[in-house]
């Protein structure tokens, strides 16, 4: 039998990784088409909200001009199952990186969605009033060595979370944005 | 809960194995084809990318990448999530978690019964093998040559009277070579030489000790359907190395193909139920396995070994890597 030469060999292997990756991504691809409410990127709240009839959603009106984060988010993410959320991140105006979170989740949800701020240490929280709801601020230091704030409250059952490489105050400030009223 | 477990680090670690396994076993196969392998020693090396590899995948991945489990790396960077099938609940009657679940606790049923239990019934019937009856001067000049050819300390010999055809090697560091009187008999000079170099080449290549440590992995991966079928085939492929390696010293195929076929075994007719069952399936194993065997030293005769290729190797190992990290 005649032997294949090395370049046979290697076209071959690589026609074969072209053909698990093409499987691998078709099988990824085939759980949202028998769910289409789970996890996934959307390019405009709007679209967002109109795909998934999401009826309630807390998005800031406020976000202080020296933070240089851009309106509206760089990425949108949203599910209704298994249970609903809303993820929005905001970027700088000069660089890729995220420095707002807002994360809005079922609380009865089975588990919680991880931000993408990945906070690494934190100190005590303290209870704070926004707009007359209790809610907690945690002052912490994030990827980098950045420090951050996380604010989250309880709004009849949804827990909105907000992750900003911002002060306390800004944080608060941007929190009391989402909600209605003076 | 069931998904809270799958989501948890074990959870985690259960359901990538068995995706890293699947994977590799998929890139493996193909890549038999796609580097044109044949010889069993490159299986055997290649299979054992499918049987380690993913033990040690998702730790290694953790430690890389720790936000690799995490949502935003499943949905931007992934190639494949399984928590997205793992959610689906098609009828809605059971979510697929359930089956998956319920299908790894089948494996480790068969598990049990088939790997576990054999070994404390082997424990408590130590003596079956029957009593050493010495061995015969024959038999030893035969081994002499043998081990003096091959270059290992000579083993002993034992010859048990059974009216089976047997012929095992035990020990981990001095072997000792256990052959039935059945078998002295059946065998003439030439088949003898070639069932015993199959011996010794196992004990030239230190198979027991490879295939214990292979077994640990199958043990720690017991949950694992892939681990299952692929340690069996590194096993076999091992004797289809043994095979080509004592071909190559005796010259003589077809004495070991003769040697190699009086090792059929047909089981009794008096046996009933699930036990003539039980039987006729591992007879039925047991002779494919001779007939593959068989056919392949009827294949290749006294056919060298490929010059193994380390570059298709690293690189399909590699590739096993790389796409493992994609698959969470």
């Amino acid at each position: 039998m005649k032997k294949r030469s090395f370049g046979t060999k290697l076209f071959l292997f690589t026609i074969t990784l072209l053909l698990v990756t093409a499987t691998l991504t078709v099988l990824n691809w085939i759980p949202s088409l028998m769910q289409k409410q789970t996890m996934k990127r959307f390019s405009s709240i709007d679209i967002a909200k109109k795909e998934l009839r999401i009826h309630r959603l807390f998005l800031p009106t406020y976000i202080p001009e020296d933070l240089r984060l851009v309106w509206p988010p760089a990425e949108i993410y949203a599910q209704e199952v298994p249970f609903s959320a809303f993820i929005m991140h905001l970027r700088y105006r000069d660089s890729r990186d995220i420095g707002l979170v807002i994360q809005q989740a079922d609380a009865n949800a089975p588990y919680q969605i991880e931000p993408l701020i990945k906070i690494k240490t934190t100190n005590a929280g303290s209870q704070i009033s926004i707009k007359d709801r209790k809610a907690v601020l945690i002052p912490a230091v994030c990827d980098g060595n950045v420090p951050c704030n996380e604010v989250s409250w309880n709004e009849n059952g949804t827990i909105i979370t907000l992750i900003c490489k911002c002060s306390a105050q800004d944080i608060v400030k941007i929190a009391s944005s989402t909600l209605p009223g003076p | 809960m069931i998904i809270r477990f799958l989501s948890s680090y074990p959870g985690m670690y259960i359901t990538q194995s068995v995706l890293h396994s699947f994977v590799a076993l998929i890139i493996v196969e193909l890549s038999f084809f796609a580097w044109d392998i044949r010889d069993h020693h490159a299986k055997f090396r290649y299979r054992l990318l499918t049987l380690t590899l993913p033990v040690f995948m998702f730790p290694l991945y953790q430690i890389i990448t720790p936000q690799r489990s995490a949502w935003y790396f499943r949905l931007n960077t992934a190639l494949f999530d399984s928590q997205r099938w793992l959610e689906l609940n098609p009828l809605g009657v059971l979510p697929l978690a359930a089956v998956f679940l319920a299908f790894l606790i089948a494996i480790t049923t068969v598990f049990v019964v088939q790997e576990i239990l054999p070994i404390f019934r082997e424990r408590s019937a130590r003596n079956d093998l029957g009593t050493c009856e010495g061995t015969r001067d024959t038999l030893d000049a035969m081994m002499e040559s043998i081990s003096s050819e091959i270059s290992i300390t000579k083993p002993s010999i034992c010859i048990i009277e059974e009216p089976l055809p047997i012929l095992v090697t035990q020990g981990f560091k001095d072997h000792t070579i256990v052959v039935s009187s059945h078998l002295i008999e059946v065998l003439d000079e030439d088949q003898l030489k070639g069932a015993l170099t199959h011996e010794a080449v196992h004990i030239m290549r230190d198979s027991s000790t490879k295939t214990q440590l292979i077994y640990l992995l199958r043990i720690l991966m017991f949950y694992n359907p892939v681990s299952l079928v692929e340690f069996r085939r590194v096993v076999h492929d091992d004797e289809f190395i043994c095979d080509a390696i004592t071909v190559s010293i005796t010259k003589n195929p077809a004495a070991l193909i003769a040697a190699i076929s009086s090792f059929y075994y047909h089981p009794a007719q008096g046996l009933q139920g699930l036990s003539q069952m039980k039987e006729r399936i591992e007879s039925h194993s047991h002779n494919l396995l001779l007939d593959e065997r068989i056919q392949k030293l009827r294949e290749t005769g006294l056919e060298g070994n490929e010059r193994f290729g380390w570059a298709s190797f690293m690189l399909t190992a590699s590739v096993i890597l790389v796409m493992g990290y994609l698959v969470v």
